[in-house]
């Protein structure tokens, strides 16, 4: 069966109260003549084929950069400036303009497994001739003014233009249009029809929430594999304007366009499930989403002053505001009763970003200098709200959907939710004697969230909310989600909790430099951070770091960081959250033996656990040469959790070798080898409803750890060579291999592992996670005339991968309907002749 | 009435501090250097004349100098060069920005910044890159247009960052990883290496703000949240990329339970018998293991999200 792929859809649901009023300035701002920009991404637009974005046609220059050194610049760090390329050659083009341009047109092929996933997850590799490459260049010497226009792979998936246009010294705008594919599988089963829309049935033989396994794989048995992925379609456009030497208008305009499929998930009740109470269905979300970014801004550059003022919006509209699914699976409430027929998600809504940003340097007496920033920025969304459920009728005693599937059900019938941050800066440096230097921070951040939402049925009165639109009711009804007050034990939540937080940075550092070309510095920090609605409100950490820079040698530099900090805070307070849920409403009742605590006592999540942290860094620069650079880069980072349950600790350590060797223009060489190792340790007990009481929730028996390590090596080579007169060669080659071993404990007395599985069921690690890629890119260039040249291109991708996550997948397995995607061992080459030419 | 003086003071500022200084910076010693002119210059340095002049320097010196410092061409930015003619291997006598330069790092960027102070570079001074010694020349090359924009040192931003930073240069070739080797991003789509408020040079005002840049779908807010993804994406994503898929730090199941220890389901030990080949598999371990059901993990929009089942 041919696969298909799911990508473009064309429909819309509900609006949203943002969605006129977004239209409206998007038609404002595509009409305006020249439209405002400031930089949001899009800095280097290229694609696999051509990473740099640069023109294709380019020779190293013969002469190097100077006729009076025999040996290569090294830049203040020793980094060797590679060898300059041939300046641009320009024709008169009349009127003092000058002009001068290239392109490259292939016929590319490519063979193997190159639909594999992972092969075109960011590129396109189709078998076709185009435009690999065009650039275009005018400049009017005279005055300064100029246009630059580059542009790859075009009309392909992977296609990008840039062009820059301005007056040297005065003003610039730039465009840029990018794609950006994105594969997520090759290879899924989509039972349902409609994917990449919002609305995902079930085909002719099947019933929803009615069907056997049976029939659900009689229907399976007709669905080939498709492609699921998605395509960002991105362009901006900049323009800065100096209105004086010292001051500059800037802005921007940004339009990204997404649109496509993903794997998504989705259930009917967890498991372990019955026949009679639904599954795990994997979904297709449906990507259809438009973001425009712009931004104005003022850039005064004083001898004395400077001042930054920004404007920046960034607006996001999703055409697609639900994804509603039928239920494969049978979901029965008895003979007679109702079936939980479909399922629906709120996909991402619509939301508004607007920030103000001032910032303000100004150097002061005695050697010093204030720099301030102030920058607020909110974040709103106010789309309209689904019902609590799609479906219909009685699912438990004293819950009938039917009182819960209108919007009339909903405590307000739109979101209004806000979150603002606000950020305080300001650095004060002064320098008391030459050789020294010390500074002083302040730093504040704010994140305010205003949102506050009551799950509140004014129809009936209730608090709470249906869980998976009724499947979990069906399962068992005091899992409806709706607060039950005779129930004892009925804990749902009722409230949103906004989450929001204070953060205040000090830091002070010095830095001296005894020499030129030595510098040693210390810096000392806290961090307070006050959290809203979180367990632990307030931790602190102190940090203390110490550099040095060597640069005086003359055959090396070297770079050597240390970095101790530990965090501590105030009391946990594991009830902080029970203001959000029903067991604070007056009349509660809790359970017989009372409620089971909130977590388990002793387990801290990261974020918020007492830690100590160290950080290593050193890397070090040898000038072995004149024409060689080798550098040694190592970092080794140790965090210890003081918890008693959770993440333990958490190790990493890299070591890097990179060498380039650049003999002559005609020559050039480097290679780099990275090893990475990695591990964490998490520990926890297996809970059980026994009562309000820790030790009986989270008996000791059950407690359990798992330990995973890894490692990966990264190897890589590359050369360019003349071969001989008008050829050239160059080819790279890069080597990756990961493995992520995960290894668990527990008490065989106790009853951990999930699945009643006994000891020799379990073992006592998972399988490893392995990755293996071999990348080979090799071009062969003949030059033909001084204005025309042959290139042969070919690239070979090899690679395999064990994810214990995707073995073994089949599309129906259970109650679990999964689209069984699993990323495959490929072996893949692309090969292309190309004719270049150069006109100037 | 606050914003109005708030401005006024600015003006005011803005006035006092008067024009930008048109006079490059000499070495010590070098004080009574006078101009002699790029055809002098030309003499002895036509290849790098010619390796400059495609360059938006030499565009704006010649074409539009706003300065008579810009008029000066070579001499701009190494200054007057009759005591560098008079003695030309004496390396004290110009001012050079490579190896060996005889003017210390900071000198060498304060002649850079008489021109390119404020904006980008107001909070370059203190930064963590200024901090270490880098100077302007080790990331920028002026006097070859070697990149597409920005006069870098290599062919691309990408490629002068993973100059000195090689681990990052491995992570972009994990299984999950940023298109940055695949030319679809630049390290400076997220990172300000000039300065920035926020560590590690991010360019928001928080390391979130600088993921909703480009996935404005997790921006929300959401009705319901989820606390450490609205405190950090670092808390369960790697930036640069991952032996795991997703760019996630591990195992999905590991890393919720990192957090999630509730009786029952949340705080189970899954292991080898729980997978699709295993004696009871569990989709919590397989496929999108929690996010099989708990699939709005960002934060959820639906009234009947709380768990981000919808």
């Amino acid at each position: 069966m041919a696969p298909t792929t799911h990508r473009a859809r064309a429909s819309t649901a509900r609006g949203s109260r943002g969605s006129a009023r977004a239209s409206i300035l998007a038609a404002l701002l595509a009409a305006l003549p020249c439209p405002l920009s400031e930089a949001q991404a899009q800095t280097a637009p290229g694609n696999t084929l051509n990473p740099t974005g640069r023109e294709s046609w380019s020779d190293p220059e013969p002469r190097g950069m100077s006729l009076l050194r025999a040996t290569r610049r090294r830049s203040p760090a020793g980094l060797l400036y590679p060898y300059p390329e041939e300046p641009p050659h320009f024709s008169a083009l009349g009127g003092g303009w000058l002009y001068r341009g290239s392109a490259e047109f292939g016929v590319f092929w490519d063979g193997g497994d190159e639909k594999e996933t992972r092969f075109e997850r960011y590129t396109e590799w189709t078998d076709e001739a185009f435009l690999s490459s065009l650039s275009l260049g005018f400049v009017h010497p005279e005055t300064g003014r100029y246009l630059e226009f580059v542009s790859g792979g075009l009309g392909r998936e992977d296609q990008f233009y840039r062009a820059d246009l301005g007056q040297a010294g005065l003003w610039r705008i730039r465009g840029s249009f990018s794609q950006i594919p994105r594969r997520f599988a090759s290879d899924a089963r989509v039972l349902f029809a409609g994917a990449g829309r919002d609305v995902l049935t079930l085909p002719a033989g099947l019933t929803p929430g009615d069907s056997s396994n049976a029939e659900i794989d009689a229907a399976l048995a007709g669905i080939g594999e498709s492609s699921l992925e998605l395509r960002r379609d991105r362009s901006q456009i900049t323009l800065e304007l100096r209105l004086r030497p010292d001051l500059k208008l800037v802005g921007s305009y940004g339009f990204e366009d997404r649109r496509g499929a993903r794997p998504f998930g989705g259930a009917f009740s967890f498991p372990p499930v019955s026949d009679t109470v639904g599954g795990v269905v994997e979904t297709v979300e449906p990507i259809d989403q438009r973001t425009q970014n712009i931004s104005a801004g003022l850039e005064y550059s004083g001898e004395r002053l400077q001042t930054n003022l920004y404007y920046r919006g960034s607006f996001f509209r999703n055409r697609d505001d639900s994804l509603t699914f039928e239920n494969p699976f049978r979901v029965t409430l008895g003979p007679g009763g109702p079936l939980i027929t479909q399922g629906r998600f709120a996909l991402a809504p619509d939301n508004d970003w607007h920030n103000l940003k001032a910032q303000l340097a100004v150097e002061l007496p005695l050697r010093s200098r204030f720099t301030g920033t102030l920058s607020w920025s909110t974040m709103r969304q106010d789309e309209d709200l689904l019902p609590p459920t799609i479906n219909s009728g009685p699912v438990a005693p004293g819950t009938d959907l039917d009182d819960w599937n209108d919007v009339a059900a909903l405590s307000r019938d739109h979101a209004e939710a806000r979150i603002d941050t606000f950020l305080a800066d300001a650095v004060v440096s002064l320098r008391p004697w030459k050789p020294l230097r010390l500074k002083a921070r302040l730093r504040y951040f704010e994140r305010d969230n205003d949102t506050s939402y009551s799950a509140l049925n004014p129809i009936t009165g209730q608090h709470g909310y249906i869980v998976e639109d009724g499947a979990q009711a069906a399962q068992f009804f005091p899992l409806s989600g709706v607060y039950l007050p005779a129930l004892p034990g009925s804990k749902w939540r009722i409230r949103n909790a906004p989450y929001g937080e204070r953060r205040l940075n000090y830091e002070l550092a010095a830095s001296y430099r005894p020499a030129p070309g030595v510098t040693f510095g210390l810096e000392l920090e806290r961090e307070q951070i006050d959290r809203d609605a979180r367990e632990r409100e307030e931790t602190h950490e102190d940090r203390i770091a110490g550099n040095v820079t060597l640069q005086a040698l003359e055959w090396a530099t070297l770079r050597v960081a240390y970095t101790y900090s530990g965090r501590n805070g105030g009391s946990l307070d594991p009830g902080v959250t029970d203001a959000f849920f029903s067991s604070s409403l007056p009349g509660y009742v809790p359970a017989a033996l009372g409620d089971v605590p909130p977590g388990l006592p002793g387990l801290v999540r990261p974020a918020l656990a007492n830690r100590t942290r160290q950080i290593w860094d050193a890397r070090l620069s040898l000038l072995l040469r004149p024409d060689l650079d080798l550098s040694l880069a190592g970092r080794l980072q140790a965090d210890r959790y003081r918890s008693d349950f959770g993440l333990q600790r958490e190790r990493s350590g890299s070591l890097s070798l990179e060498c380039s060797f650049q003999p002559s223009p005609d020559a050039t060489l480097y290679a780099f080898a990275s090893l990475e190792g990695h591990s964490r340790d998490l520990s926890s007990v297996r809970g059980v409803s026994a009562g309000s009481d820790p030790a009986n929730s989270f008996p000791a028996v059950n407690t359990w750890a798992a330990d995973s390590d890894g490692n990966t090596i990264s190897l890589g080579a590359g050369l360019a060579v003349r071969l001989a007169p008008g050829w050239r060669l160059q080819s790279d080659y890069s080597f990756l291999a990961s493995r992520d071993a995960q290894g668990f404990e527990f008490n065989p007395a106790g009853t951990a592992p999930a699945g009643g599985l006994t000891s020799p069921a379990t073992g006592s690690r998972l399988p490893d996670l392995r990755t293996r890629d071999h990348v080979i890119e090799t071009s062969l260039r003949w030059e033909l005339r001084e204005s025309l040249a042959l290139r042969l291109y070919h690239r070979y991708q090899r690679s395999s991968l064990e994810d214990f996550q995707q073995a073994d997948l089949v599309a129906r397995s259970e109650h679990r309907l999964l689209l069984a995607h699993a990323d495959r061992d490929y072996a893949a080459s692309v090969y292309g002749v190309m004719l270049q030419i150069r006109f100037d | 009435m606050k914003i109005a003086s708030g401005l006024g003071l600015l003006v005011l500022a803005i006035g006092w501090s008067g024009p930008a200084r048109a006079e490059p910076l000499l070495a010590a010693g070098n004080e009574t250097a006078r101009y002699v002119g790029e055809a002098v210059c030309l003499g002895c340095h036509s290849v790098e004349a010619a390796h400059w002049e495609p360059t938006i320097h030499a565009r704006a010196f010649r074409g539009r100098p706003r300065s008579t410092l810009e008029e000066s061409l070579c001499e701009a930015c190494h200054g007057p060069g009759s005591a560098h003619v008079a003695a030309p291997e004496d390396p004290t006598r110009i001012a050079a920005f490579t190896r060996g330069s005889a003017l210390p790092v900071e000198q060498q960027n304060a002649i850079c910044l008489q021109c390119h102070r404020g904006g980008a570079r107001l909070l370059w001074q203190g930064s963590a890159h200024e901090s270490r010694d880098l100077a302007c020349s080790d990331c920028h090359n002026p006097m070859s247009a070697s990149s597409p924009r920005a006069m870098l040192r290599e062919r691309s931003v990408n490629r002068t960052c993973l100059g000195c930073h090689p681990r990052q240069r491995a992570e972009f070739r994990k299984r999950s990883h940023m298109p940055v080797l695949e030319g679809k991003m630049s390290c400076a789509d997220c990172h300000a290496p000039h300065g920035s408020n926020t560590d590690p040079l991010l360019k928001g005002d928080s390391l979130n703000q600088v993921c909703y840049a480009c996935h404005a779908e997790k921006r929300g807010p959401f009705l319901w949240e989820h606390a450490p993804v609205r405190e950090s994406c670092l808390n369960c994503h790697r930036p640069h990329g991952s032996n795991h898929e997703q760019l996630l730090i591990t195992t999905r199941g590991l890393l919720c339970q990192q957090c999630h220890s509730q009786v029952n389901h949340p705080s189970e030990l899954l292991t080898a018998g729980n997978l699709a080949g295993g004696a009871a598999p569990d989709a919590r371990l397989i496929n999108r293991a929690c996010t099989n059901c708990h699939a709005q993990i960002h934060g959820s929009n639906h009234p009947s999200g709380p768990r981000f089942h919808r």
